[in-house]
């Protein structure tokens, strides 16, 4: 991970641990952020090492991929429309992937309303594929929110 | 002159004048006839000699199919086996060759030489062809089942549902810091079991991917990755 990424994190929620150790609340979510801090991609909630892994890889490749496809290779310049549009099919191709295997390789776009119902990870892609490379600040609270379902919030870890 | 009280006088006609309506020559309709339904002597059907004579049609047709079954194929001198799959036991039966054992001593023996009778693979699957499966008559009574043993199985650990950085204390044993890791920088991930080289501020992150041009792993998460009670 660390010779492709550059790893960090940040607190945006509390849980309670009660007398007997047992921990209440609380969640994880990952995401994988250009260095400007536009969302690459997001895997919600908590998975496994081998899962984590996966995903990271697909967050680089899909990332060197969209990067080449929008690099004028003569004069280095990269178009940003090219760079969004690659990564709007890479996210929709995994949102029909995760939801329906019949569209799977079609590229027509997601559909307008939140995919209520589907796994969380669909419907991180659908967030990203609607807002392509957003920032990270405008991702993560719906991402805690309304995916994760769980509350930001400022507070200390309680104990009780 | 007759006198009115004279019997012998002729008597005066009387009659109803009564006004005839209709087709005066249309026959009259004969009169219903009740139908009777056709009836054994008793009235009844003869239920009880029905289901008498169909049962002991059955039973013979199921003792000409077994009598059948067990001479056509057992081998003679053969054990009689404890499996007695029909499909299954013939052909296990075909595919070994047959020997036919020389009978007792006290009976006279017509070929005292065995006999070795094989069959080629063509006249095997020609006869398994042939024949319909007969299946063997279930059993009245299920076979006992086997004791279960109860035996007391120790809690195993779960396996880790979640990510590295999430891992409690206890779970695996303590690593030692990377002595090429620095404290101020990145945080001491190796008490919770990751390898991974979290750097504490994100804005700094941010910064040292611009420069290498690298992604950023960002985790957002409900507590405080350095004490893995709190994460």
């Amino acid at each position: 991970m660390n010779e492709n990424f550059v790893c960090t994190y940040l607190k945006v929620g509390t849980f309670q641990v009660l007398n007997n150790g047992q921990k209440q609340g609380g969640n994880v979510a990952s995401y994988f952020c250009l260095g400007d801090g536009r969302v690459v991609h997001t895997v919600p909630g908590q998975t496994n090492a081998d899962k984590l892994l996966s995903e990271s890889r697909w967050a680089y490749e899909i990332r060197k991929s969209a990067l080449t496809h929008a690099t004028d290779l003569g004069t280095g310049r990269v178009d940003d429309k090219k760079y969004r549009d690659k990564i709007i099919r890479g996210h929709t191709e995994r949102f029909y992937a995760e939801t329906n295997a019949r569209h799977a390789k079609s590229y027509s776009p997601v559909p307008l309303q939140f995919p209520h119902g589907r796994s969380q990870q669909a419907q991180a892609h659908w967030l990203l594929a609607r807002n392509p490379l957003a920032k990270l600040d405008a991702v993560y609270p719906f991402v805690w929110t309304k995916i994760l379902n769980e509350e930001l919030s400022d507070r200390p870890v309680a104990k009780r | 002159m007759s006198k009115p009280n004279d019997h012998s006088a002729q008597a005066i006609p009387t009659g109803i004048l009564v006004s005839v309506s209709g087709d005066p020559t249309e026959p009259e309709r004969p009169a219903p006839k009740r139908k009777s339904a056709p009836r054994e002597r008793n009235g009844q059907f003869p239920w009880l000699w029905a289901i008498t004579a169909a049962s002991i049609s059955w039973a013979i047709a199921i003792f000409t199919i077994g009598v059948c079954t067990t001479s056509n194929d057992v081998p003679e001198g053969h054990e009689p086996s404890a499996i007695n799959d029909g499909v299954t036991v013939r052909a296990i039966a075909r595919m070994t060759p047959t020997v036919k054992l020389a009978p007792a001593p006290s009976k006279p023996a017509p070929n005292p030489v065995p006999q070795v009778h094989d069959e080629s693979p063509t006249e095997i699957a020609l006869r398994d062809t042939a024949e319909p499966p007969i299946p063997a008559p279930a059993p009245a009574t299920p076979p006992p089942m086997p004791p279960v043993a109860v035996v007391a199985v120790e809690p195993t650990p779960v396996a880790n549902a979640t990510a590295n950085v999430e891992e409690p204390k206890n779970a695996k044993p303590v690593r030692p810091v990377r002595p090429d890791t620095d404290l101020g920088v990145f945080a001491n991930c190796d008490q919770i079991g990751s390898s991974i080289l979290f750097m504490r501020s994100p804005p700094d992150a941010f910064q040292k991917a611009r420069e290498e041009k690298k992604l950023v792993f960002m985790v957002h998460l409900s507590g405080n990755l350095e004490d893995p009670g709190f994460t």
